[in-house]
């Protein structure tokens, strides 16, 4: 009774203290703001549709970056992996951390102004939240380490899409939920890491945990920002029976694993779609799942309609991928001489330009450093390498490693230079696939004998921020570092590039040299999704640290550079600008 | 005969019960991966229940976020039990996997639990595998574990 009562003073005084703090002044963001955010805005999780990662500031140039100093830093939990992308709107910094925590901050000072703690702080009836802390019950899958990547902001309201497989929203100015719609059962391994997207006022938003065997198959989602109503759902797997649908070899839909949706997407106003890409299929190995065709819609493009969900087109990178090169990540919009186009990089390091009106293959540019296959330039298709496609028991030798030279760290562009600036992991592995149980709750990635190796062409070096021209595919420069790129890029208007590495360095970078101009030490890795924008006439650049992050910053480093260590906690966020 | 003598260290180390029961340990062909010396199989009962116990609600806190209730893994973390399991772990000492989970796991925080806390997760993992639990708890003597081979089944399978 006592407890009881006690549990109801301090919702109480939760309540009370959420009221005090909050946003002044709350301007609700249009669906204008998103499509053209003003300069000093980062309202999207890569600032633009287009996810360019770029901000058109000009405070902070190539000649005044060396002074940058330490404006404010703030200590995130410590409770899981940290691959934050923070939102700015209106001076506000909405900051994701693990565990579907979300922080709003004075952008300027760092100062709180309000949080959402899931199982804490209550909802706008004042009713309890559900707890997003630990593993539900009955869980074959399980949360993982976490992560909360991507949040949204649109109209009062901040999106997010939690690690118990539900998507939330919370009100702007409080921090209070508003809504909470559960889209799948986390008992049976559904969780997000990616937040949602809004387009045409609908939320969209795309689930992981697809690597176990079970009934129902990973899925992306509209739903209706103001009440939570899920508008639509389309699955990335093609079922028997559906289009696409004997791409799978004669597996029941059970056995269709993989094709996660796990990294947000990308939207196109002029052509009215929704680019999201998904994951290899599960297990990983062709001979492990026991499927020998495409497996649609594993490894792919899909162009979706955000009203319906309808699937416009769709194009598959690596049809029957077998050795978890994951082609999952962002999808950068940019018009090459008139040609409206989509590039994406996917963990082999290739370069793919595909149409984003028609979904027409345009051209692949291998960056030349995996093993694997051979891409033909100006057709897309790849043939596998003799010997290259993994039996079970039979050790290959392949770069990269299941980590990839590319992951979720977002490469960003630059329309003043036209170059892409991609953060590359170099790694090689010994790797010998092997089974897994053909059973419901069985499945999984599939389980490899795994010995890291460095690769051959790195020089000793873990790390490589690449410069690529989006016309040729060639290099214009390359700056590598011992330890991993750990970080997404961010590229701004004063012909910078900014990135972090796993050794706790954060870099900016000429844009056009790669030369480094100023640099900073940080309290661990940096990681996450750098960001820029301005408050009070002043332009800042926000670096997320933490730890927990994939395996390329897990056992690479352990194994490949073992004399460099880092704290294994400190997440945080550290905010740059120029001395007064 | 070097294989009876080690049996019999064992056995001491063990206890004389951990090996002396119905089951004593048939000295089969411990498997072309298997460390040279190992005299011994996750068969033998080298584990106590009561260890495996104290280690389910320590695997739930430590490593089930990530190898999940089940232990069977996720995208990120490798299953911890049955074929997958074995593909990875068949033939390679106890040693091996303990000082694997004890100075790599859990990755965010590696070497952070007591020693004893390891052990008990360890002893879970093995009676999720299947193998018997003997009458003497499992100790941290890399000499005693490195002896222990783990296997699929004596004599094959
Ligand atoms: C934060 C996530 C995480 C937690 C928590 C975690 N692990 Fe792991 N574990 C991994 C990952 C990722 C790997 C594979 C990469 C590596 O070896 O670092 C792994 C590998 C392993 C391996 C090696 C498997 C193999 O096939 O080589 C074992 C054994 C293991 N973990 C046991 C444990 C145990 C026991 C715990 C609890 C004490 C634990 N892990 C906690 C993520 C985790």
């Amino acid at each position: 009774m006592k407890r009881l009562l006690l549990g109801v003073a301090v919702a109480t005084l939760c309540v009370s203290a959420q009221a005090q703090a909050q946003v002044d002044g709350f301007r609700p963001v249009t669906e204008n703001m998103l499509r053209e955010p003003a300069p000093e805005d980062w309202p999207n999780w890569r600032r633009t549709d287009n996810a360019w990662g770029y901000s058109p500031l000009t405070q902070i140039t190539t000649d005044n970056v060396g002074q940058l100093q330490l404006a404010w830093s703030w200590a995130m939990d410590d409770t899981g992996g940290q691959e934050a992308a923070p939102l700015v709107h209106d001076g506000v910094m909405y900051l994701p951390s693990p565990r579907g925590v979300i922080q709003a901050l004075d952008a300027a000072t760092g100062d709180l102004l309000w949080e959402y703690r899931p199982g804490t702080t209550p909802r706008v009836d004042g009713s309890p939240t559900t707890e997003n802390s630990g593993l539900p019950q009955g869980a074959f899958a399980g949360v993982g380490r976490g992560v909360q990547k991507n949040i949204a902001i649109y109209g009062d309201m901040i999106y997010s899409a939690t690690g118990t497989a539900s998507i939330v929203a919370v009100d702007a100015r409080t921090g209070l939920q508003v809504w909470e719609t559960q889209t799948a059962d986390p008992a049976l391994g559904y969780f997000y890491t990616a937040g949602p997207i809004v387009a045409e006022g609908v939320l969209v938003t795309g689930i992981t945990g697809c690597d176990r065997f079970k009934e129902g198959v990973c899925f992306i989602t509209g739903h209706d920002p103001r009440t939570g109503e899920e508008l639509w759902r389309t699955s990335t797997v093609a079922l028997p029976g559906e289009p696409g649908g004997d791409t799978w070899s004669d597996l029941p839909p059970e056995f269709r694993a993989g094709s996660d949706a796990w990294i947000a997407g990308s939207y196109d106003s002029q052509t009215g779609l929704v680019y999201w890409a998904t994951s290899q299929a599960k297990p990983w190995a062709r001979a492990v799942r026991g499927a020998a065709g495409d497996a649609l819609y594993t490894n792919s493009s899909l162009a979706l309609d955000p009203q319906t969900g309808e699937l416009v087109w769709y194009y598959q990178y690596l049809p029957g991928e077998t050795h978890d090169m994951d082609e999952v990540f962002e999808s950068v919009l940019i018009d090459v001489d008139g040609r409206p186009s989509l590039f994406k990089m996917g963990k082999l390091g290739i370069l793919w330009q595909i149409d984003r009106a028609t979904g027409e293959f345009i051209q692949a540019t291998d960056i030349g450093y995996q093993n694997i296959l051979d891409v033909d330039r100006w057709s897309g298709r790849i043939t596998y390498r003799p010997g290259m496609i993994p039996e079970m028991g039979v050790e290959i030798s392949m770069c990269p490693s299941t980590s990839g030279f590319k992951s979720w760290r977002a490469m960003a562009y630059s329309p003043q230079t036209e170059v892409l600036y991609i953060p590359i992991t170099f790694n090689c592995e010994n790797a010998t696939f092997g089974p897994t149980e053909q059973v419901l709750g069985g499945g999984g990635t599939g389980p490899v004998r795994r010995i890291n190796t460095p690769h051959p062409a790195s020089g000793g070096n873990l790390g490589e921020l690449l410069a690529l021209d989006i016309r040729s595919g060639e290099v214009v420069w390359r700056h590598r570092t011992r330890s991993p790129i750990n970080t997404a890029a961010l590229t701004t208007a004063g012909g910078l590039v900014f990135a972090g590495d796993w050794d706790r360095h954060m870099y900016a970078y000429d844009a056009e040299t790669g030369d480094i101009l100023w640099q900073s030490r940080l309290p661990t890795s940096a990681q996450g999704f750098p960001i820029s924008y301005m408050v009070g006439g002043r332009q800042y650049v926000a670096m997320p640290v933490g730890s927990g992050g994939s395996s390329w910053s897990t056992m690479l480093p352990r194994d490949l550079i073992p004399e460099m260590r880092r704290p294994n906690n400190g997440n945080s966020i550290h905010v740059f600008r120029l001395p007064d | 005969m070097r294989t009876r003598l080690r049996r019999v260290t064992l056995s001491l180390l063990l206890s004389a019960t951990a090996c002396g029961g119905a089951s004593a340990p048939e000295v089969t062909s411990p498997g072309p991966a298997a460390a040279p010396d190992a005299s011994f199989s996750v068969w033998d009962g080298v584990y106590a229940a009561a260890q495996a116990g104290r280690g389910v609600a320590q695997y739930a806190e430590a490593c089930s976020s990530c190898h999940a209730e089940d232990l069977r893994g996720n995208s990120n973390a490798p299953s911890l039990v049955g074929v997958s399991f074995l593909f990875v772990w068949e033939g390679r000492s106890l040693e091996e996997l303990f000082t694997t989970i004890r100075t790599r796991m859990p990755t965010n925080a590696p070497n952070s639990l007591p020693v004893s806390s390891y052990l008990d997760i360890v002893a879970y993992i093995l009676e999720r595998n299947g193998y018997p639990a003997g009458s003497s708890e499992m100790e941290a003597d890399p000499a005693v574990l490195s002896r222990i081979a783990i296997i699929a089944r004596e004599g094959g399978a």
